[in-house]
């Protein structure tokens, strides 16, 4: 006997939250390029776009409430539809970052120098996004691995970027509100893959029905 | 942490040549609602009858295993079964109300049993009807006939009446099957209230209502018992690739 309204709302589900991620994980790979090149135009496009990510996160939740109310799912059904709801959550958190950091364009000096350091957290973390949705939506249990190393390179490299920051922070080396605008850069940039990790971590749960944190 | 009320050992029970249970083992908790769920003729309510012997009275019948309630085999040939029946009290699918006052309905068992004391007869009807939760909406009129209730208010009747004989055990099966979903919610309601006092097994066909009112919950399919365990767990994650169809409703 399928339940195929029931189905049919989880594929719904999956469906907004693969396209969600994609919105997101490309959000963040867009403000870093607007970062690299300086492209302010490209930054106010992330901040705009935000507004599209924050509405896939209220339809999702309402979308879920009401299979909740109206389908009773148990079991399975049930931490898939659970689950989808803290993914949304979570990716519209890194949504904000993405903007955040686009928007940190605004307070930055023309003439700044961005390190590489930088854009390789921001690709690794556009790539942690994407990988964890993955994990999600089609079940992916194989990625908890590539997405933890992934983590630790990005908090390698939040560890050694600091000191560099803080230096010119310190020594006067160039503008210090630069130098202090990505420090914060940074550190959203290392919040976007701990929320990766988030939604990893409830992949896991929907997977084996258990809580386990990574 | 609570006993183990009732232990099932190896119980296999025949309908002639038909089995209907299949080496069925399970430990039921004191004090806890333990809930049976299962597509039709899959052999829950013959366990529950199993419960209480109350599968004696059908032509054909043979039973093997154990049924332990505090230790004891019930189905040893030294156990008295009426005696058996006053400490496990049952409450079916359709209410069946004595056709007499609602007083009488209650006070029927303790009569039988001997208390003749009007005073103390008037407390154990009073109790019993407290117990479940009728009293404010009869106390004036217990009078009158039972059959001029409402079902829901007939079924609690009817747990009034097994309350009244003190008994240790309440079977359930199907007990809201023919009741609207406010009469359902009282019941429910009542069942977890009654665990405090008495170990529960409930029968039912509502899903929902397994997860809503019982600690416990075994799934039984074709005579076997698939899977037994927390209701919680056997609601979110279960073992078992049968029990997870059935109850996200794929099965069959």
């Amino acid at each position: 006997m399928p339940r195929k309204a029931l189905d049919r709302e989880m594929e719904k589900v999956k469906r907004d939250i693969m396209e969600m991620t994609e919105l997101v994980s490309k959000a963040v790979l867009k403000a870093i390029a607007a970062l690299e090149k300086n492209d302010r135009d490209l930054a106010r496009k992330v901040g705009i776009e935000d507004d599209l990510i924050n509405e896939y996160e209220t339809q999702i939740k309402k979308r879920s409430i009401q299979t909740i109310a109206l389908q009773q799912p148990v079991a399975k059904d049930l931490r898939i539809i659970s689950v989808s709801m803290d993914v949304a959550y979570n990716l519209e958190r890194i949504g904000d970052f993405a903007r955040d950091i686009a928007m940190s364009l605004e307070y930055i000096d023309d003439g700044y120098v961005i390190l590489e350091e930088i854009t390789k957290m921001g690709k690794l973390g556009a790539q942690m996004v994407r990988d964890a949705g993955d994990a999600f939506v089609n079940e992916r249990k194989e990625k908890i691995d590539t997405i933890m190393q992934m983590e630790d390179e990005v908090d390698k490299i939040y560890k050694s970027v600091f000191p560099i920051l803080k230096k010119s922070v310190e020594g006067g080396e160039g503008k210090c509100s630069n130098a202090l605008n990505l420090i914060l850069i940074s550190k959203f940039l290392e919040r976007i893959a701990d929320h990766s990790v988030n939604i990893t971590n409830r992949a896991m749960y929907e997977i084996y029905g258990k809580e386990e944190y990574l | 942490m609570s006993m183990e009320k009732i232990i099932v050992r190896e119980l296999n029970l025949w309908y002639g040549e038909k089995q209907a249970l299949e080496d069925v083992n399970m430990q039921i908790r004191e004090n806890r609602v333990t809930a049976l769920i299962g597509p039709s003729g899959c052999g829950k309510s013959t366990f529950i009858r199993c419960l209480n012997r109350m599968n004696d009275r059908i032509e054909g019948v043979r039973i093997t295993g154990k049924v332990e309630i505090d230790g004891k085999n019930i189905y040893d040939k030294d156990v008295d079964v009426v005696a058996l029946r006053k400490r496990i009290g049952m409450l079916f699918q359709k209410p069946n109300p004595f056709p007499m006052s609602i007083y009488d309905n209650v006070a029927y068992g303790p009569r039988i049993h001997g208390t003749g004391d009007k005073k103390k007869l008037r407390e154990i009807v009073e109790d019993g009807i407290r117990g479940a939760a009728l009293w404010d909406e009869v106390s004036d009129r217990l009078e009158t006939n039972a059959l001029d209730l409402s079902g829901g208010q007939q079924q609690r009747l009817c747990i009034a009446r097994t309350l009244a004989v003190k008994p240790e055990i309440i079977l359930f099966d199907e007990p809201c099957s023919a009741l609207d979903p406010i009469a359902t919610g009282k019941i429910e309601e009542l069942i977890h209230d009654l665990k405090r006092e008495y170990t529960i097994v409930i029968v039912t066909h509502n899903m929902q209502q397994a997860a809503r009112v019982s600690d416990y919950t075994g799934y039984f399919l074709l005579g076997e018992m698939i899977e037994f365990g927390k209701t919680k767990k056997l609601f979110e994650n279960p073992h078992k690739k049968e029990t997870e169809d059935y109850i996200t409703g794929r099965f069959g």
